[in-house]
């Protein structure tokens, strides 16, 4: 196989010509006296999209761009969100602590949920940081124990659900549930 | 040893059904003396609340867990079966310890992760089937309220399915799960609950009852 019939089957696996054309086409091969020639001249540039799944870049802990769909979770971590699976709740409620982690589903599209978190949070008095779909939320230094660190992270189910977990690091748990409350009473038509 | 025969002794101590002394439980739990005997104020608590008999039925489970001692749910359900391993209807108090074991940090994750399998085997047939999963699928969204659509429901199951039954079989074993979890660790992280490092201090005993000084 030639290097242009090699470029055309590459072009022909991004969809863009049909992969029976591919070699007789040189779609590489722009200039008139390189098609009539059936030669290559002059080196050209393509660009060739190409999508890769959640699955293959589950390992990359590289920065990636700001345009990807959020990271998908599977069945198993969507049941062990459940209630009934958090015996946690055994403990807080009889020693009256308040939760540390808590989440909620929305039908709202991944980057609105962003965006509305982002708008309820700041006028909250909460620096707000993005990357992705994940947001690192700076409470001001004000609070009983100092700053109240919350991150959230938006996770896809299916293309039409998500889950926002929030949960704060340190911090006073209890500011921290005022905080989730004021969020939420904020974010009332998306939850 | 005379400390506590003489305990004994003096202290009318008629405990219900199920009751495993301390000492016993600490050798065989990562749990300490002192810790047991937070547990057991816990435990009193929740097993006189609705029936005052040192054992806790499900109702009074489900009231610790969700304010309502009626509520339905598939997990809560499938939790009290597991913790009562006698299959009797209700946890004792050694149950109650023993299954809380599981859940302490120290305990290893092989553990945790053969418990967390065999409650989502719904029918104990040794397989997470992709019925089951249907189901637990469908029972946590209805937690929500969101009212998902079957094809959703179904569109969630499948794209686990493909993920985790690597043998095609249309039911996962344990080595598949297994698999899944050594590459989701997260799937465990209700397993671990580290508020059994701090009973102590939510649930103290009063001196006087303990022997033991940690």
């Amino acid at each position: 196989m030639s290097k242009s019939t090699l470029t055309d089957s590459l072009v022909a696996a991004a969809g863009i010509i049909a992969q029976e054309v591919a070699g007789d086409v040189r779609m590489t091969d722009t200039r008139a006296d390189e098609a009539e020639r059936g030669i290559t001249i002059k080196s050209t540039g393509i660009s060739l999209y190409y999508e890769m799944t959640n699955a293959s870049l589950k390992s990359f802990t590289g920065a990636r761009d700001g345009n990807e769909t959020p990271v998908t979770m599977n069945a198993f971590e969507l049941i062990s969100t459940s209630k009934g699976l958090n015996l946690g709740s055994l403990f807080e409620k009889q020693m009256g602590l308040v939760k540390r982690k808590t989440q909620f589903t929305s039908k709202c599209p991944a980057n609105e949920i962003v965006t509305k978190i982002e708008a309820a949070a700041g006028p909250m008095g909460f620096d707000v940081k993005k990357n992705n779909y994940k947001m690192k939320l700076l409470g001001e230094k004000s609070g009983r124990k100092g700053q109240l660190p919350v991150t959230t992270e938006v996770f896809q189910v299916t293309p039409s659900l998500y889950m926002v977990e929030m949960k704060k690091s340190r911090g006073d748990a209890l500011e921290f549930d005022k905080f989730y409350k004021n969020l939420t009473t904020g974010l009332k038509d998306i939850v | 040893m005379l400390a506590f025969v003489k305990r004994f002794s003096l202290k009318r101590t008629k405990h219900p059904r199920g009751y495993e002394d301390p000492q016993v439980l600490a050798s065989e739990t990562p749990f300490t003396v002192n810790e047991i005997e937070a547990l057991h104020n816990l435990f009193k608590k929740l097993s006189t609340s609705i029936i005052n008999d040192g054992l806790i039925h499900k109702e009074e489970f489900l009231l610790a867990l969700f304010r309502n001692s009626s509520m339905q749910n598939l997990f809560a359900d499938r939790v009290f079966y597991m913790f009562d391993r006698k299959r009797n209807g209700v946890i004792e108090f050694g149950e109650f310890v023993r299954s809380l074991s599981i859940f302490h940090p120290h305990t290893p994750e092989h553990e945790k992760s053969s418990f967390m399998f065999k409650l989502y085997d719904l029918d104990g047939t040794g397989f997470i089937q992709r019925h089951e999963l249907k189901k637990m699928v469908g029972a946590l969204l209805s937690e929500t309220d969101l009212g998902l659509s079957e094809e959703s429901i179904e569109a969630i199951v499948e794209q686990t399915m493909i993920e985790v039954d690597t043998n095609k079989d249309g039911k996962i074993d344990e080595e598949e799960w297994k698999e899944l979890v050594a590459k989701n660790p997260s799937i465990l992280k209700n397993m671990t609950l580290p508020y059994l490092k701090e009973v102590t201090l939510a649930f103290p005993s009063f001196v006087l009852d303990s022997e033991v000084d940690d």
